[in-house]
């Protein structure tokens, strides 16, 4: 695992306690905001690219910084979202990114509510597709 | 550490990253090392911040809003005072491209999220001090 701290250090180190406590509390800003934007994911509409810019976007970000926070479940998702997202420039499949930003928050919500990685379930169907690359 | 050795002033940093959560803890754990980091949240700030203060390292995000790395890294390798200024780009899913981009542009070495702990300061450390005798 590929994070900044062993465990042990960021539950017996009080600044570091206090920094994943905080990365923890930011986790639910960003499901909710890729929650708002399944609406136009799902309708395919003219909102559709603009918002699925923003989900990889965010993706990518987390991807980057969950890992390091000792949230590997999250670095795999996201990453299998920009994995996916990447392969093509347009024509994304609104029923496959709203499945997958679905997923994403499904995800987040789990290690907000939990407050430290929560592993996903192996044989998850959405993670299979996604790094699968349908 | 001996006296003459706290005495020493810190080696300065200046870290470009604007999630906030990684910037605080590469800035911890590299206060940690001995090391002074100041950081700024994104490529134009960083930009700003170029010429205020003597850097031994700058370590850049690529992907930043406003300015993003490999623009920042333009401008550094543009300006005379710091042609010779250690550069440590921060890389992501892209990182083959990243790289080689940065190559190009002059980018001392890279470092892919997540990174290891030890594997950073060890990074840090050989480009700061590294060269000097």
């Amino acid at each position: 695992m590929t994070t900044l701290a062993s465990e042990s250090e960021w539950e017996t180190d009080p600044e570091l306690k206090a920094m994943r406590q905080n990365f923890v509390a930011s986790l639910e800003a960003r499901w909710q905001a890729i929650e708002a934007a399944l609406p136009e994911l799902s309708a395919g509409g003219d909102r559709f690219q603009a918002e699925l810019v923003r989900v990889a976007a965010a993706a990518h970000k987390l991807a980057g910084v969950a890992e390091t926070y000792g949230f590997p479940t999250l670095t795999r998702a996201c990453g299998a979202f920009e994995d996916w997202y990447g392969r093509k420039s347009i024509g994304h499949d609104p029923s496959l990114a709203c499945a997958a930003a679905k997923y994403l928050v499904v995800v987040l919500k789990s290690c907000s509510k939990a407050g430290k990685d929560v592993p996903s379930q192996a044989q998850d169907p959405v993670l299979m597709a996604l790094e699968a690359g349908e | 550490m001996t006296p003459q050795a706290k005495a020493r002033p810190k080696k300065l940093i200046l870290l470009a990253e604007d999630e906030e959560h990684i910037a605080k803890l590469i800035s911890f754990k590299l206060t940690r090392e001995g090391f002074e980091v100041v950081i700024a949240k994104n490529g134009q700030e960083a930009t700003d911040m170029l010429l205020l203060r003597p850097w031994s390292l700058l370590i850049l995000d690529v992907m930043m809003p406003l300015k993003d790395g490999m623009q920042v890294l333009k401008e550094v390798r543009a300006t005379p005072a710091l042609k010779e200024t250690p550069v440590l780009m921060l890389t992501a899913k892209s990182f083959q491209q990243d790289m080689a981009s940065a190559a190009e542009l002059g980018a001392t070495q890279f470092l892919k999220k997540p990174f290891e702990p030890s594997h950073l300061a060890l990074t840090v450390r050989h480009l700061i001090e590294g060269g000097e005798s």
